[in-house]
Order: C-alpha cells, then structure tokens, then sequence
C-alpha cells in the first residue's frame, strides 16, 4: 500500500521538514536542529503536526460506552491508557479514541470484538479525517489565545482535559495532552488552513516547527 | 523649550532623546514622552482643527478624555497624542486642516459661515436641486470626517484577538482598581486589570503620590495580577468586555468584574473656552509632574471646587506662577484656600471666568461676580486652567446594566445598585478622599473574588464587614458640597462650546430645544451632541445642564444619554482582527495546484475551476478519459438494525430493499415536500449504508439525519466520512481499461454493471469503487482514504496517461452534466422546487408503505398542477444566456434559467430554465431575456446528450 500522508505534507516540506516513514505514515521528523524544537517547546512554543495519529470513533448507548472504553468516562477528560492511548468522550454516546498508530489495528480488532457482543455498537476508523496539531510549551496558551475562545488555564482544562469548541473558526477539539501541550483535532480537510493560520499566529512568539523526534524527545 | 526641572515621578528619561517628526519637521522628546507632550514642550500650542468650524484647538485633558489632539501616526489617523507614546522616527501629521494646520482655510465656516451652519443644517439644505446631490455628496464628503485612510496596501496593519478568561476584571487601575487587585488577588483570584494609562496608578501618579501607586502595582504583580496597560475597555457585553490595546483586541471573559473607572474633569462652558492654552486642571497636571513640562507661563485657575485650588497648589509648586484663581463658590470652606493665600497665591470667590481671547491661543481672560456679573477684570495670561467638577465614567457599568442616579450633594449621576458579579469602586461611586478609596476598591476586589468562587468563610465575611463598616464612617463625614458651575452666559463675539468634539455651542443646544428637540436625547441627535470621538466624557454634564436650562427642568429630570458601546474610539480592523477565511481541501488539492489549476470556492471548499482550458477537458472525456476529484462529496455511513428503516423514512424511493453492492439515486426533502438535496445511497451489507449528498449540503444532510435519528428513537449510527474519504471520478470511454490496470477486481460489464459497487484495492489502496457518473460517459467514483488520495490520483493519471487521460475541473463538470440534463440541488432548484416541479416525480414513490419526510406536502403536489417546470432548453442561435436571465410571455417575466452553456459536442448552446408548465412540452418556444436582449429557444425534455444512457451504462 502507498504511504498515508499527512494533510499539512506539502506545508511540511515547504518548511524544510524531513520525513522518515513511520507505520505505514509518512512522518516528518525534525526540521533542522532537534534540540532546537526541544528548546521552544521547553521555552517558548512549538507547533508540531501529529495527523498521523490514529482516531476510531466508536458509538454505542450509554452504558456501552464506559465497557468499551473499559472503564467509566467522564465529559470534559480523557484518559490516557497505558498504551498512550487518550479515550475521548465527545457525547455519552460516541467516544473517539485517538491512538498511535502501532496499536491501531489491535485497538481496532479489540473494541470490534467487544461492539460484537453488544446490541449494537460501531466502530469506524476515521484517521484519515482528522488533523492533528500538537501547540506545545509555555506560550502554548499564548498562541491558543489568539485562535480560539477556549478557557485553556491550567486551573480549568487540567492535563486530560477534552474542551469541544472552535479554533480559528473551524470545529475542533482540544486535549489538554501534557504540561502545557494541547493537542488539536480538527476535519482535515481544513488542515491546511489551521496549519497556516498556526504558523502566522505564532510567529510573533516565535513558534517553531516541530518534528516528532523532538516530541519524543520531550516524552523521554 | 518648556521643560521644567526634573520632576518627582516623571515618566521621562531626560537621558534618551527621541526625534521624530511633525508635518514633516524635525521634533525632539524623550523616551517616556507621549506625542503631544514633546510637541508642547517643543513649543507647539495647536494640535488640531474642530470638526466643523476648523478652530483652533490645543492640549485640553492630556488623558486621552477629548478629541483635541487627533493626529495622524505614520499614515493611521485618530490617534490621541496625548496617550500615545513616543518612538523614534515615528511621522506625526495633522487632521482635518487645509494648506496648514496654522492655516486651515476651512476656517471659514467660523468666521463667515456661522448663520449658514446651525444644528441639523444638514437635514434643511441641499435638498434641492435634486440633481446637485452627486455635488453635494462630493463636497461633504471632502469636507467631513477627521483624516484620511492611506491606500489600503500602504495600511498593512497586524491585527488579532486575544482570547483572556479570568477570575476578576479591574477596570481601572488608579488607587482603588489597584487595591481592588491586589484584595482579590490575595484572595486566590485569577485577576486581570486593565487601564488605559501607559502606566497604572491613576491619578496618583500626577497628584504626588506616584511611589504609592508604584507600590500598589507592584503588590498587584507580585499577587500574579496581569496588569494590562495603554489598554482601553470597549464596552460590556454579557460579561465579555473586549479591550483594545495597540493592534490586539483582548477579549476579556471574567466571572466578576471591578469597575474602578474614576472620574472625568469636567470643563467649563464661557466664551472662548475651546482655544488652545484651556486645559483641565488634571491636563495640567500631568503635563507637570509626567512630562515635566510647563504648561503655561501665567496661568489662571478657575474652579468650582478643592480640585482646581489643589491643582493651583501642584502649579504653583512647580514653578508655574499663578496670576489668580477664581472659585465659583463665595466661601471655600477647604483649607486649601489658606495654602494658596500663604504662598501669595489671589483667589477671587464668588467669581467665574466670562470669557477667554486670543489669536489662535488664550492671551487673557475675563472673570466676573457669579452674583452680578459684576466686578469684571482682565487677566493676562496664557493658560487658563478650568475645573468644573467631575463625571463619574459611568459608561461600562451602565452597559452592565446598572441605573445611574443623581446624588445633589455631589451634583454627579452615581451609580445605583450593581448587577450581580459586578463591583464599582472609588470615585466612580462617589467616594471620596484617599483612604475611602482604598478601602471601597480593596472591599469590592474581595466581593468580586467571592462572586467568582474564591474560598469564602467566616472570618472573611467578618472582615467585610468591619471594613463596610469603616468604610461608612469615613463616608458618613461632612463632604463639601458641589457648586454647579453658572453659565455666564456666551459673549457676543465668542463662542461658548458645550461639546468640544461636535463644535455644538451653548446657543446649539438652546436652538434645538427651540425646534422642539427638548429633551437630551433628542437634542443629542439633532445637534450631535456627545456623540464625538470622546462619547460624551467632556461634554454629558454641560449637555444635561444646558438643556436643563432651556427647558426648565432641573438636572435629574434631563437625565442621561444611553450609553453604548464603544466607550471608546477603535480602530475597524482592531475590532475585525485576524482575517480567517476557514477553507477545505481534498488531500489531492497539492496536486491540483502542481498541475496549474484554476481554483474556485465551491461552498467552503477550494475546487479546480480548470485546468488551464475547460473545452479540451470535456473532450478528453467524451473520447478518452478524464479523472475528476470529488473529494468534497459529503459522505455518510448509516449503520444500524434499523438503517434501512431510517433511509425509507427520510426518502420519497424504497432504500432498505437495496441489495448489498447497488447503488440508488436518492433526493432528500424536507417536511414541506421541497427538495433539500440529492445523492446516492449504497448497499454496504445488510445493516450498513453508504450515502454520498452534495458538497455543500453535507453538514445539512448529517445534521438532517440525526436529528430524525433522534425523533424516531432509532437504532442506527450516522459517521460523517467527508473528509475521511478521498473520492475521485474517471469517466469515459477508456475508465474501464485504465481502471483494469489498477485493480484484480473483474472490471468487465457483466461482472460490474452500472450502478454496481464494489470493495477492492485499487492502486493498493483499498477503496470503494461506484460504477456511476454524473458526467454521461462510462465512469467509476472510487472513494478511498484521504491519507491515500493523491497516491490514487496519481496512480489513475499514471495508468491512464497512455489513454490520453486529462484531469477536468468545476466547469467541465457543468458542461457533461448539462448534457445530461442533470440537476444542480441549489443551482437549478430552489427552496421552492419539489421533485414534480423539477421533472424528478418518478422519484416519489407514493405507494410506499412507510410514512416518509415531505410525504403528505407531495400527495398534495402530486395531485395538483404545478405553476412552474424545470426543463431543458436549445437556443435558437449561438448566444448563451446568463443563469438568472428571465423567461418572459408577453414581455412579462413569467420564469428564470438556472444553467446554461454552450455544447461544444452538440454544436449549440443549451441550458435548464423554470418555465410555466404550459410551455413544458418538448418542441415549445420560449422567449429569453438577459440583459435586455431578446432570445427564443425551444424546450427539450429528457438528456440532450446520449438520451438512452448507452455510453453511460457501455
Ligand atoms: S488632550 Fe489628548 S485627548 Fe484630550
Ligand atoms: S465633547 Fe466629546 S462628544 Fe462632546
């Protein structure tokens, strides 16, 4: 099979991305120096693209919900599983589970046999329909201030937090993904526009780009 | 120069010299200088020309309170040189005057054109001759209106919002906003102040007291308080007060707010008070201990309180000399009087200026007995220093919803009981005297940090209370009494303005009331007054008092104008922000651009228009191959037990019989029987549906879906696939073959006929795959995931590059469709259009046992005759008419054309068109008008092209 691409790949390469091919995703990885990304990302801000994460979405009643997930969700968390794993709870009734995508096809198959011995319940794969941007560092809130109307203090969307809204106009959600790290999910189709108006926003801060392997290194 | 020595406090670096320039002259300040300070301490007097008499006029409040010092900032006009600070090489120019600012020819109007120009001029004259109104229009519109916009590509000016969510908003950052700050910061809450000083502190800063009011801000940082200065509230909206500060509107969303927003000194109203060299005593002031600069030589004070005698004082301190103070009340009971007689300072009581004259600056003024007008004497000076009491700016918080009612004893409107979550503080509620002050803005910030959820108990409640407590005993003092200023009464040779903004003099408003407009709103609008740049903070008082005179009613009675937004001036672009232009784009959009397309909005997508020549492409597709993305498709996944049951309900045709790998053409109505949008529905297997609808009605059709979902408590699960899905069309007589190439599936037509679907890898890409079109030639629709879409394109164009195959766009697809005869939902149909009238009733199934949406509105459609039907159209000669070109009988328009385009293939131009049903037979002419010419054309029925879907089903 070809290599998936991310919907922000041609503003990737325009940005002097390298890219390394990572579960079937082509993956940039760094934009120059590494340690550079790690340092705004420790101290100013830095813009990374993960739209190769893998997103299911999962529907089922109510009381399903929490089985699926293998536990009770609370509106307005995630939670994180031990296989990095966020369950998401949009509504009581729909969940999306974003995912790396090395645990994709096993999460997939699992949450299938489970849905299998309910009622009723689906689970779609819908990755390639959502964008994501991780904003990280302490001016993270900073450049979120300006995109969206979301209350982002540390003391109302704690880590876990999952606030639905709109960021720079197109519906999104936002997970408070670490200290300071807000992960952005949006349609992508809409992913070159939120990436360019990312970039813009977040040039008075000094935004840089960052690849994964600076996001790892941060998680290490 | 007029700088004074080294004041305490000052904001300037007397050691960093700025240069700048004004109407291209070179001027030197410092760093800490504003605009206008470094252009008075260089001398200057005139700042700018009145907006309708082009007078004089110089440094009135130097708080960024009037409209006096309008200027124009590298090309950005309505900039205060008072409040703005000073950089190096910025280009400062003038408004509003013609050759010069020191001669303005406008100023006419002053001179010679007072009797042509009274209030509401505007509404008697230039009425007639009707022709004149261009001219008229021209010449006002040269006249009007303070400043001109640079051309728009020379204005690239970096606006956005700023989105700030808080505990507590100070309003105001003087003594009580900063105490309001600091309490409710102690107290845990997230606090955001904002002032639109450049620096916090308030009067404090200019009165003596600026290392306290250093202290309180910086115990107010040292809580965490995010202090926001240069910054102005907007306006209250539900809690949301948006706050301009440079290029950046804060929109600031607090659980409680604080309103510390002081209060306005108030001019008076003589003869003459408008020249340059009147200012407020608070004007003064700060040009004195900010700035250090002198602001006069010899100065007159006149006052109707202790401000003006303490302003004397802080002159005279200063080294201003002060010929003489003249204070309205005839015994000042304030110990003041007897500081000003020690330091040999002549207070006049009982007096009050009557008039002021000068060339183009004060040079002396007159005062008089306020008894008798008597006593009169002629003082030379070149600063008249006035104080005619104070405001309170009560604008935000009466946006806020509180009432403002008239306290006698201060001659002031204060402001009732607050809403809920919103706190006034310090002299903004009357309160006087500093430790009063403090106290009131510490008790409002705890209150506010309660309102906003701060940990209360009862020690806290109790020490409320014993504050309240103090508080009311300090207020419980006797107050000295507030003296309404006397209006002398305007000379005959001067003008005695009450609104400095609008040029609306005293006579003004005695003129409007004279016409009938005799209360303050209806003065207000006739006579414009308080509606000017400074939205009343200078003139409301003088306003509510002048119409109070001349209708005899007290104060109170007038009462106030409404307040509204915004308090104060902004900047269009300030308020519109960021531009966002939210567009989609299908995962192959890339390659489109890398392939030259012409790219177009279609709905909130960004579509190939073209690939360069759009004639060519609808060749390619009638005789080889052409491959089209339509990624921008809405996609549905309906799956459920009752799936099927829910698609039977939404539409007029049977679906839940579809058998697994068919395809169904589907239009969805609405509850009145009109067509909403149109489609195809796909049999996935038994329990699961694939639903395609048009672009721009796939958010629609989703939310369609789920709100009957939910109304027929059905089980069935709706997954938006839009963006999920890639989808490409190849259509043409060589889609099979190309096709063929890509995939194992048996793409023969026994094995795939049309409107089969399949599942299978194409390209390696698993994918569906729909032998449909829209285009009317052989084609297959192969929906895959949009991470894999341009690999799929790119896949197509490189297996089909040996069939000739080209890529078309938007207006390729219009022409094959039009062929067709296909309907556009929302081009050729409206909210009016149902199924019957559009020539689709072989949709309706009204033998259908399931009730279904629009079910009962088509029974009724199906059995009466329709006025209108769409049909199919060939023009008579070559011309293609306009979508939108009427369809007329008897010269009257009777229907419209929806589409039309010339038919390379058919050698004519064709089109759809709503015609009366009488005309609705093939073979009927019909008359076209577009653009006042004259058409005829004959109505077709059925495909222009291919009518018996050979090439479409080959
Ligand atoms: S003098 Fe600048 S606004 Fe009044
Ligand atoms: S003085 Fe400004 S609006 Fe009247």
């Amino acid at each position: 099979m070809p290599l998936a691409r991310s919907p922000v790949e041609h503003e990737l390469v325009r940005a002097g991305a390298s890219f390394e091919v990572r579960d079937g995703w082509n993956v940039a990885t760094r934009f120059g120096a590494v340690a550079d990304e790690v340092q705004a990302a420790r101290c100013g801000v830095a813009i990374s693209d993960r739209s190769w994460l893998a997103t299911i979405e999962v529907q089922a009643a109510a009381q399903h919900i929490a089985t699926l997930a293998g536990g009770p969700l609370q509106l307005g968390r995630a939670r994180r599983d031990g296989d990095g794993c966020w369950w998401c709870p949009l509504t009581a009734r729909r969940l999306l589970v974003v995912a790396p995508p090395s645990r994709v096809a096993a999460l997939h198959d699992r949450l299938e046999e489970a849905a299998g011995a309910l009622d009723f319940a689906s689970v779609v794969d819908v990755s390639a329909g959502m964008a994501a941007v991780l904003v990280v560092g302490p001016r993270a809130r900073d450049l979120l201030a300006t995109l969206t109307a979301l209350d982002l203090r540390a003391r109302e969307a704690p880590v876990g937090a999952l606030l639905p809204g709109s960021v720079a106009r197109v519906p999104a959600v936002v997970l408070h993904e670490r200290d300071s790290g807000f992960l952005v999910l949006f349609g992508a189709a809409q992913a070159e526009y939120v990436w360019t108006v990312m970039a813009d926003a977040g040039e008075p801060l000094s935004a840089v780009f960052a690849g994964s392997d600076a996001i790892e290194a941060l998680d290490a | 120069m007029t700088r004074l020595e080294p004041q305490p406090g000052e904001r300037i670096d007397r050691r960093s010299p700025l240069r700048f320039s004004f109407d291209g002259e070179r001027v030197e300040g410092f760093e800490g200088d504003t605009i206008a300070s470094a252009l008075f301490a260089g001398g200057r007097r005139v700042f700018s020309r009145s907006f309708k008499y082009h007078r004089p006029r110089g440094l009135l409040c130097c708080s960024g309170a009037c409209a006096n010092c309008l200027v124009a900032v590298d090309g950005r006009p309505g900039v205060r040189a008072c409040t703005e600070p000073l950089r190096s090489g910025m280009a400062v120019e003038h408004l509003n005057a013609w050759p010069s600012l020191e001669r303005d020819v406008m100023r006419a109007v002053d001179k010679v054109g007072g009797p042509f120009t009274p209030p509401g001029f505007y509404y008697k004259t230039m009425i007639r001759p009707r022709r004149l109104w261009p001219l008229f229009e021209w010449g006002l519109r040269r006249i009007a209106g303070l400043g001109k916009l640079t051309r728009r590509d020379e204005r690239e000016w970096r606006t956005s919002y700023r989105r700030r969510h808080a505990d507590v908003l100070v309003i105001g950052g003087g003594l009580a906003g900063l105490s309001a700050a600091v309490a409710a910061a102690e107290l845990g809450a997230d606090v955001v102040l904002v002032d639109d000083g450049a620096e916090a502190g308030g009067r404090l800063l200019h009165e003596g007291s600026h290392e306290r009011a250093r202290s309180l801000a910086s115990a107010a940082r040292g809580h965490g308080v995010e202090i926001l200065t240069g910054a102005s509230a907007l306006g209250y909206y539900d809690g949301l007060v948006p706050v301009r500060r440079g290029g950046v509107l804060h929109q600031i969303r607090a659980r409680a707010h604080v309103a510390a927003t002081g209060t306005i000194d108030q001019p008076l109203v003589f003869a003459g008070n408008d020249l340059p060299g009147v200012m407020t005593s608070d004007g003064a002031l700060r040009l004195t201990a900010l700035y250090g600069v002198r602001p006069g030589s010899r100065a007159v004070v006149a006052t109707t309180g202790d401000r003006g005698l303490r302003a004397a004082l802080a002159l005279h301190a200063a080294g201003v000399p002060i010929a003489l103070v003249v204070d309205e009340r005839s015994e000042p009971v304030t110990a003041l009087a007897d500081s000003l007689a020690e330091h040999g300072i002549e207070v006049m009581t009982g007096a009050m200026v009557v008039g002021a004259c000068g060339d183009d600056a004060v040079q002396r003024v007159t005062v008089a007995r306020v008894a008798d007008r008597g006593g009169e004497r002629v003082v030379h000076c070149d600063l008249l220093v006035v104080s005619g009491g104070s405001a309170p700016a009560t604008s935000l918080l009466a946006q806020a919803g509180t009432a403002m009612a008239f306290e006698p004893h201060s001659g002031q409107f204060l402001p009732g009981e607050t809403p809920a979550h919103v706190q006034a503080a310090g002299e903004l509620a009357g309160i006087d005297g500093d430790e009063a002050i403090e106290l009131s803005g510490a008790l409002a910030g705890a209150r506010a940090a309660i309102a906003a959820g701060a940990g209360e108990d009862e020690a806290l409640h109790s020490r409320i209370a014993g504050e309240q407590t103090e508080l009311d005993r300090m207020l419980a003092r006797p107050a000295t009494p507030a003296v309404t200023p006397t209006f002398c009464g305007a000379a005959a040779d001067g003008k005695a303005f009450v609104c400095l903004c609008e040029d609306v003099t005293d006579k003004d408003i005695a003129y409007s009331v004279a016409e009938g407009y005799d209360s303050i709103e209806l003065s207000k609008r006739y006579t414009t007054v308080t509606m000017g740049p400074c939205q009343g903070r200078m003139c409301q008082l003088a306003a509510i008092r002048a119409v109070a005179r001349q209708t005899g009613v007290d104060a109170p009675a007038v009462g106030q104008t409404t307040a509204r937004p915004p308090w104060t001036p902004v900047a269009m672009g300030v308020l519109a922000g960021r531009p966002f232009e939210p567009a989609k784009r299908s995962s192959i959009h890339a390659r489109h651009r890398a392939l030259g397309a012409n790219v177009m909005w279609a709905g909130d997508w960004r579509r190939p228009y073209d690939y360069g020549d759009p004639a060519l492409e609808v060749r390619a597709v009638h005789d080889a191959a052409g491959i089209i993305d339509l990624s921008s498709l809405g996609k549905l996944l309906v799956r459920g037990p009752q799936a099927g049951q829910l698609l039977d309900r939404l539409y007029p045709n049977r679906l839940s019989n579809l058998k697994v790998g068919r395809l169904r053409y589907g239009v969805l109505n609405s509850d009145a029987g009109r067509i909403m949008d149109d489609g195809t529905v796909f049999g996935l297997d038994e329990d699961s549906f694939y639903v395609t609808t048009t672009s721009s009605g796939a958010g629609a059709v989703e939310e369609w879906f789920s709100w009957w979902m939910a109304d027929w408590d059905l089980d069935a699960h709706i997954t938006d696939l839009t963006q999920t899905l890639a989808a490409v069309n190849v259509a043409g007589p060589r889609a099979r073959a190309i096709l063929q190439r890509l995939t194992d599936m048996d793409c023969s037509p026994d094995a795939f006929g049309y409107l089969d679907g399949r599942q299978a890898h194409v390209a390696g890409i698993p994918a569906l795959v729909l032998r449909i079109g829209f285009v009317g030639e052989l084609g297959y629709e192969i929906h895959a995931p949009a991470a894999h879409g341009q690999a799929l394109w790119d896949a197509i164009a490189q297996a089909g590059a040996q069939d000739a195959i080209r890529p078309f766009g938007l207006e390729a697809q219009r022409v094959l469709r039009l062929q067709k005869g296909h309907v556009i939902v929302g081009q050729d149909t409206d909210g009016e259009s149902n199924a019957y009238s559009a020539s689709m009733g072989w949709i309706v199934k009204l033998d259908k046992e399931e009730d279904f949406v629009g079910r009962w509105a088509l029974e009724l459609a199906a059995e009466r005759a329709h006025a209108e039907t769409l049909v199919g159209f060939r023009m008579s000669n070559g011309a293609v008419p306009h979508e939108g070109a009427a369809v007329v009988v008897d010269g009257a328009p009777v229907g419209r054309v929806t589409s039309a385009r010339h038919s390379e293939r058919l050698g004519h131009a064709i089109g759809l068109a709503w015609v009366p049903t009488a005309l609705r037979d093939a073979g009927s002419q019909i008359a076209i008008v577009d653009e006042g010419r004259h058409y005829s054309a004959e109505v077709v029925r059925g495909a222009f092209y291919d009518p018996d879907n050979e090439r479409q089903r080959g």
